[in-house]
């Protein structure tokens, strides 16, 4: 009986805690013989307050497992942490509890700044010398009944039924919160009047403190709707996209630059910016939101322009220099990012807690962890190109799946209609035009490393002398042409070669990495590159084509094995035809960076002015089949031709379209450290290992995509075979987060809506609904959010509008003797939220008054600063002299360039968080240093001059006095007479300007009631 | 001066009751329980909820137990300051040297593979009475060895500038994270309410590794942060004067718009007496306005005298910068700032300890920088009675390699580097741990940035595992679950 029960119960531990440390699953041992009474009374009077009392401080629960040890309960113990079991039953000398705590051996004394008694030290020796009888048999936090409650399923409960009609009731959220009022003995504060309520709002929705003429039409505004006009009027602009990007972007540590040691600009970081304030706008559904950030790649492939959704993934630092020199720490460290910022945003779950060892306080183990950093095992952070414009995007996207198709031989595409009609036409015309080659004269000739370089009478190239592994060579000549539209490049056999050439490796080959070529003009130093559009060769090696040689990959090239012994041509066509005028030099540069000795022999250039479309070299194996009468064609043939002339248009299209823009983003395809080859994109997905104790030095079984295991009935692991694409991990990622069963997701977007509009979340630690968390103050409430919102279609907008039209939200800030004495911090809504300005609403509102905002959206974020030298790539940044009257000096703050490790001292002083956090909700501050910002700090001066224009502006259209106007503008309402005696008086001394900096820095104007 | 100092401490607590006075009428608890989000801090000494953002500091200036340091200058040298061509004498490279003893494989943070052992280049001799070994690019120092305490087994958990700097300055390798300064303000506030709490003096070539994130107040409420501050400048306080060229903001618009704007706030407390957040709003114009008056002398070296300056170096041109600073720190701590933490050397490949390149040609020049500025600081700390209670420390983020880099640089190593203290609290004439024969990692005594941090807590009254900020469902430590006092150095 007793052992089955053992089992039993067992089995439901682990169960329950799948989370807990290897100790907490071990099947304990049932309860024996040795379990007497005497033995107890001791251990409960002698040994277990000597281990809370000694040993808890580090080995429990309650704190933390050091060394992975827990003592505060028995399988604690028998397993041990790092150093093996803590205790030997019945033999004290070999039990390393005794041997710590006696601490006689080098390295080996617990606790580390105490000591025990030696009465204390005996106790321990013969609780263990009699059988170490031990009455916890279950670990301290599976105490509790059930899954923690934010893994329990949401329930939709029905809006209580409120008696007591005098209470503010606007819609269900009323109901709830009044039924948290009633519970408290709490009694709600009245609605507030339309002053304070209208600044609260405007304030929340947009980040901008309304202006006169708006609050006179709200207050003249009779109709019963009046405020849901207003709301509604407020959900629509696009300010409101504006303001709730900003908190968005608090939450997911967005910055315009890495952090670390090398501090790079993202000079394409503001795509996603731009995406996310279009997206809100726009009120995309809550599923698509989730679903495009994490892989619209693959869920939406045929929006290109809405490839910046990806800047999530990217949104947090990135350290370049443990990218370069310590790949594999590195490596876990970028995912590691991304893991803790997508499911502490995403899912309120503190995973990253479990990437030493499991979770100490929730149920997410060590395994999940991993498997969370295996679904972006196969994304990098840089930059990715994609096409801003649909109609280029669709270009593009449409000539990549014609090339794709040639150079995969895809027969039915290839013999399709279209792909007939086009070789038929080429077949027209491919021989009608003569290209005229103009041999290269060269006037210098270098090789980098050391090859001997001649040039003989044909103008060829000759390479002799030393063999270097690789070489860079650079030629450089004018040409008599006024006009050029390609190169040719020409490589010949000749017996002094190993195999006869054209290479220098002893097979014969060579491989040209990349090629280049620059113009420069008359007399000029600098030099324009000229870009290459098309390339095409004779002869192309397997996986070697001479396309490499202009993809800007140093490590891919165009080679010519096994076709020794032969000379070779290759033809690149320019972009566009570069206009030549007497005394030009071009300079080319032919990079033979593979290595192996795989440099070229003998070469020729040339150059020609003949038309672009005429610039492709047939292939040789093309040549031979159009000497076959077409009737006599194999499929294959048939198939070699059309693979040829669509691949030649396909790459002739793309070279026609603009240059792809970029975003900063995370994506199997990206672009980062520009000079070096340690971050480019990689094609494979990396492999994760579960790391023991984080270790990347002890890694254990190979990590399989997943997510929480805790999250029932969702699976714990994503069924995604080895080789399908890794998109199909970030899919599985985002179908979980979105699955309307998941209990966390729905619940954290809901919780954090509610926060930033009622100063505390329902949960108050938004990024943690673990044990470690606070728990819900109204989870009834907070489920019926969650489900109101998967029922209205995942509309934020319209989840806004329900929590601000509530009477809860509406309610007057007064301090009432009942509520301060019950409930100080107002956790159950008796009153309404008073909230000093942020950062950016202070310097946006401001400006907003002054009639200077400068309401253009989007585009390159907004430097308020002056770039110095820079140190290595990190450039120093200017904050202070900024002309603030320039364009850019007006735009709203989301526009500007985050600096993530060179603060905007007014921004950072103004509690603009460190951007290397993940911020669930700003803490606001005050301090001499910011009181002095605010009263003397450029910007505000300037402002200050703005703002004083505009009121005398108001005033002389009015005919009104100043002062009366400036606390118009500013407070929103008449001055008293003793406020205008006062005011007056300082304005005379100190002018207008003066009195809106003392109206600015005060407490009516920075809070809203 | 120890009268001037007594005074600053009695104006903190005048501000308090200041502070106590505007919040009467409802009462202090409920004042404090409404500081926004920073009442969220918990000390669990006691339990009790923080006050206003303030954790309940002990009578004697402790958090947790009395302190013996109450203020702090930190010199560090950022890039790596190798420690066997410094303060660890490793006669075994001169045995060894030329030798291939290094990890075969390129370890990871090492900008490139382990060349031979390499001896110092320099002279290294034993000084005082303590015997301590010092080489010959430390001449000032060497000659204050009878009052360091050493520890000699530093070591990082990284070789990279970035992390390893993090490390140092916030217990992580990690951006985000909260500084040491930062955690003191937070836990002891200012000494002196007429200047900032935690200054930092970067060097004048240029912010280091990390830039300003290694001064940032992380999770912590923004204020507690560090000044960064051109010690060059005019002025060296942001925003303490307005610009002349807004005319309305000149002469007495100052302090009689702070009184109208005092005025205006008062009456606006009315009814809001509860609420904790206006009172601070004025208790920081008060300050600030004190600030005005306080900083400029404080930042004004002109009143220092020739002496003084030839003796920090401030009128030679190696020592110029780092002596103005040293100097500049004295001033600030002898007026109340509780930390001062003065850089050597900006980020980058030059001009600072990061010698990869060359031991002989680039360790010198930087050390001379600091050197005698540093000796002219412990000389001038002590004479003024500053010690009593003042601690120095010399740090760097890590050690490097005793294999050459190239032919006579040395890459980064976090297996060991050297740190010490001086002043108060701490023995004198004392070295705590050591590196393995080559210098190479640290075997006895390792202490980590943890240990290092729990003992500088320590002396300041902290017991550093109760100093405790809960963030994203983590009651965060500067010392993470880590850290050992290191009592062996204590006095």
């Amino acid at each position: 009986m007793l052992r089955s029960f053992g089992l039993n119960r067992t089995l439901v531990v682990a169960l329950v805690f799948a989370s807990l440390p290897l100790w907490s699953v071990v099947a304990q041992e049932p309860i024996t013989d040795r379990r007497t009474e005497e033995q107890l009374a001791f251990f409960e009077s002698k040994v277990l307050p000597t281990l809370q009392e000694k040993c808890y401080g580090c080995h429990s629960h309650a704190t933390e497992f050091s060394g992975n040890l827990a003592l505060d309960f028995a399988s604690g113990w028998r397993v041990g942490g790092d150093r093996g079991p803590a205790i030997e039953v019945g033999n004290p000398d070999a039990s390393l509890l005794i041997r710590a705590v006696e601490g006689k051996e080098d390295g080996l004394k617990m606790p580390p700044d105490d000591s025990l008694s030696a009465e204390q030290i005996s106790w321990f020796r013969q609780w263990i010398e009699q059988g170490a009888a031990d009455p916890r048999q279950t670990p301290p936090s599976a105490n509790s009944d059930g899954p923690w409650w934010s893994l329990q399923p949401m329930q939709k409960a029905v809006p209580p039924v409120i008696e007591n009609r005098n209470v503010l009731l606007a819609n269900p959220i009323d109901a709830f919160v009044e039924d948290g009022l009633v519970k408290h003995q709490l009694t709600g504060n009245e609605k507030t009047d339309r002053r304070a309520l209208l600044r609260r709002l405007t304030v929340d929705l947009h980040g901008l403190l309304p202006t006169m003429e708006e609050l006179d039409a709200f207050v003249t505004d009779s109709r019963p709707d009046a405020y849901e006009r207003v709301v509604d009027q407020l959900l629509a602009s696009p300010r409101y996209g504006e303001r709730w990007a900003r908190h968005w972007f608090d939450w997911i540590h967005f910055a315009d630059s890495h952090g670390f040691e090398h501090d790079v600009m993202r000079l394409h970081a503001w795509r996603y910016r731009d995406y996310v304030i279009s997206a809100l706008n726009q009120d995309i559904p809550w599923v698509e939101w989730v679903e495009q950030q994490l892989a619209v790649d693959a869920l939406f492939p045929e929006r290109k322009d809405l490839v910046p959704a990806l800047g999530f993934i990217a949104a947090g630092p990135w350290d370049q220099s443990t990218a370069a020199t310590a790949q594999t720490t590195f490596d876990y460290q970028d995912r590691d990012d991304m893991v803790m910022q997508t499911m502490s945003v995403l899912a309120s779950a503190t995973v990253h807690c479990a990437r030493c060892h499991n979770h100490k306080f929730d149920p997410i183990t060590q395994a999940d962890y991993y498997a969370l950093q295996a679904v972006f095992a196969g994304v990098g952070r840089g930059n990715v190109p994609f096409d801003a414009e649909p109609s280029i995007a669709r270009q593009r996207s449409e000539a990549e799946h014609w090339k794709k198709a040639a150079l995969d031989r895809n027969a039915t595409i290839l013999t399709n209609a279209t792909a007939d009609q086009a070789v038929s036409e080429w077949e027209k015309t491919y021989h009608q035009t003569d290209v005229r080659w103009e041999p290269v004269t060269p006037s210098l000739v270098i090789a980098t490393e050391g090859t001997t370089l001649t040039v003989d009478s044909e103008h060829t190239v000759i390479a002799s002398g030393a063999r270097p592994e690789r070489e860079t060579t650079v030629v450089s000549f004018e040409t008599p042409l006024e006009q050029l539209t390609g190169l040719r490049l020409e490589v010949f056999k000749h017996e002094d070669l190993p195999m006869a050439g054209p290479g220098r490796n002893d097979n014969g080959n060579f491989h040209l990495s990349e090629i280049e070529v620059e113009h420069f003009r008359n007399g000029m130093a600098t030099s324009t590159i000229v870009p290459i559009g098309v390339s095409s060769a004779d002869f192309e090696q397997e996986g070697w084509t001479v396309a490499h040689a202009i993809d800007g990959n140093p490590k891919t090239a165009w080679g010519i094995h096994p076709q020794v012994s032969k000379d070779h041509t290759a033809i690149f066509g320019f972009r566009e035809p570069i206009s030549i005028s007497k005394g030009d030099r071009l300079v080319v540069q032919l990079k033979q960076w593979h290595g192996g000795f795989h440099t070229i022999g003998r070469f020729r250039l040339g150059v020609t002015a003949s038309p672009l479309s005429s610039l492709v070299m047939i292939p040789s194996r093309i040549e031979s089949i159009l000497k076959i009468p077409i009737l006599e064609w194999s499929p294959s043939d048939r198939i070699e031709v059309a693979a040829h002339v669509i691949l030649e248009q396909s790459n002739r299209r793309l070279s026609g379209l603009p240059p792809a823009d970029f975003v900063y983003a995370g994506s199997p395809v990206f672009e980062n450290l520009p000079q070096s080859e340690f971050y480019k994109s990689w094609n494979t997905i990396k492999k994760v290992f579960v790391l023991r104790r984080g270790d990347i030095s002890q890694p254990q079984e190979e990590a399989v995509a997943g997510t929480l295991s805790c999250v029932a009935p969702l699976p714990a692991r994503f069924q995604i075979e080895p080789d399908q694409k890794e998109s199909e991990r970030r899919v599985a990622l985002a179908r979980w987060i979105t699955d309307r069963d998941n209990p966390l997701s729905w619940r954290s977007i809901v919780n954090r809506l509610w926060g930033q509009h009622f100063g505390l979340a329902i949960v108050d630690t938004p990024n943690d609904f673990g044990r470690m968390g606070s728990l819900p103050t109204h989870p009834e409430l907070l489920d019926w959010l969650a489900l109101t919102l998967q029922e209205n279609g995942g509309s934020l907008k319209r989840l806004h509008r329900e929590m601000v039209l509530s009477g809860a939200y509406c309610r007057s800030s007064t301090s009432m003797d009942e509520g301060l004495a019950m409930d100080p911090e107002n956790r159950w809504k008796w009153r309404g939220t008073r909230r000093r300005l942020d950062a950016e609403a202070f310097r946006d509102s401001i400006l907003h008054l002054a009639g200077r905002l400068d309401l253009s959206m989007g585009g390159p974020a907004v430097q308020w600063f002056r770039l110095g030298p820079a140190i290595q790539v990190t450039p120093s940044v200017d904050y202070s002299n900024y002309d603030w009257s320039q364009k850019d000096g007006n735009r709203r703050a989301v526009y500007r360039f985050v600096y993530r490790g060179q603060q905007d001292p007014l921004m950072e002083l103004l509690d603009f968080p460190d951007a290397a956090q993940l911020i669930p909700a700003r803490t606001l501050t005050s301090s001499p240093l910011q009181a002095l910002a605010l009263w003397n700090h450029e910007f505000v001066l300037y402002a200050c001059d703005a703002l004083a224009q505009r009121i005398q502006q108001t005033a002389n259209e009015q005919g009104r006095d100043e002062t009366e106007i400036a606390f118009q503008t500013i407070y929103l309402r008449k001055p008293t007479d003793e406020e205008l005696k006062l005011a007056n008086a300082y304005r005379s001394k100190f002018s207008l300007a003066g009195l809106v900096r003392v109206l600015l820095n005060s407490s009516e104007f920075l809070y809203c009631d | 001066m120890r009268s001037s100092i007594q005074n600053q401490q009695s104006q903190r607590a005048s501000r308090r009751d200041w502070l106590r006075s505007t919040g009467d009428s409802i009462g202090w608890l409920a004042l404090t329980s409404l500081f926004g989000r920073e009442a969220m801090a918990f000390d669990d000494t006691t339990a009790k909820r923080s006050v206003g953002g303030e954790l309940p500091i002990r009578d004697d200036g402790g958090l947790h137990h009395a302190p013996k340091v109450k203020r702090v200058i930190q010199l560090f040298m950022n890039g790596g300051a190798s420690p066997m061509d410094t303060f660890d004498y490793k006669p075994a490279l001169e045995k060894h040297h030329g030798e291939s003893l290094g990890p075969k494989e390129k370890p990871e943070g090492f900008t490139a593979p382990a060349g031979a052992v390499m001896k110092s280049p320099f002279a290294f001799k034993q000084y005082g009475q303590s015997g301590r070994w010092v080489s010959e690019v430390f001449p000032h120092q060497a000659g204050w060895v009878d009052k360091m305490s050493f520890i000699m087994s530093m070591a990082s958990k990284t070789n990279v500038h970035g992390p390893g700097s993090y490390m140092m300055n916030t217990g992580f390798i990690l951006p985000g994270f909260p500084c040491f300064g930062a955690w003191v303000s937070y836990a002891l506030g200012n000494i002196a309410d007429n200047l900032p709490t935690f200054v930092v003096l970067p060097d004048n070539r240029g912010l280091p590794y990390n830039q300003r994130a290694n001064f940032s107040s992380g999770f912590l409420p923004a204020k507690h942060q560090g000044l960064v501050l051109d010690a060059a400048a005019v002025e060296p306080i942001p925003n303490l004067q307005p610009n002349q060229r807004f005319e309305f903001a000149r002469g007495a618009s100052d302090a009689e718009g702070l009184e109208l704007l005092r005025r205006l706030n008062r009456s606006h407390l009315a009814g809001r007496t509860e609420d904790s957040q206006f009172a601070s709003r004025l208790s920081a114009y008060e300050l600030a306005a004190k600030m005005q008056l306080s900083a400029p002398e404080a930042f004004d070296l002109k009143s220092e005298t020739q002496a003084t300056h030839r003796a920090y170096g401030v009128d030679q041109v190696a020592t110029e910068d780092f002596g103005r600073r040293c100097l500049l720190a004295r001033r600030l701590i002898e007026r109340g700032v509780r930390f001062v933490q003065v850089w050597s050397g900006p980020s980058g490949a030059a001009n600072n300890w990061d010698n990869h390149g060359s031991i002989i040609g680039e360790l010198p020049p930087i050390a001379k920088s600091v050197d005698q500025p540093i000796g002219a600081l412990l000389e001038d700390l002590y004479s003024r009675g500053l010690m009593e209670d003042t601690l120095v420390v010399w740090t760097t983020e890590f050690g490097r390699t005793p294999f050459a880099q190239g032919s006579v640089g040395r890459d980064h190593n976090g297996g060991s580097f050297v740190s010490w203290f001086c002043g108060a609290g701490v023995k004198e004439g004392f070295a705590y741990g050591a590196s393995d024969e080559l210098g190479y990692q640290a075997v006895e005594g390792r202490c980590y940035c943890y240990d290092f941090h729990a003992t500088l807590l320590h002396l300041l009254g902290i017991d550093h595992k109760r100093l405790t900020y809960r963030h994203a469902g983590i009651d965060r430590r500067l010392t993470d679950v880590h850290g050992r006092v290191v009592h062996e150095i204590l006095a």
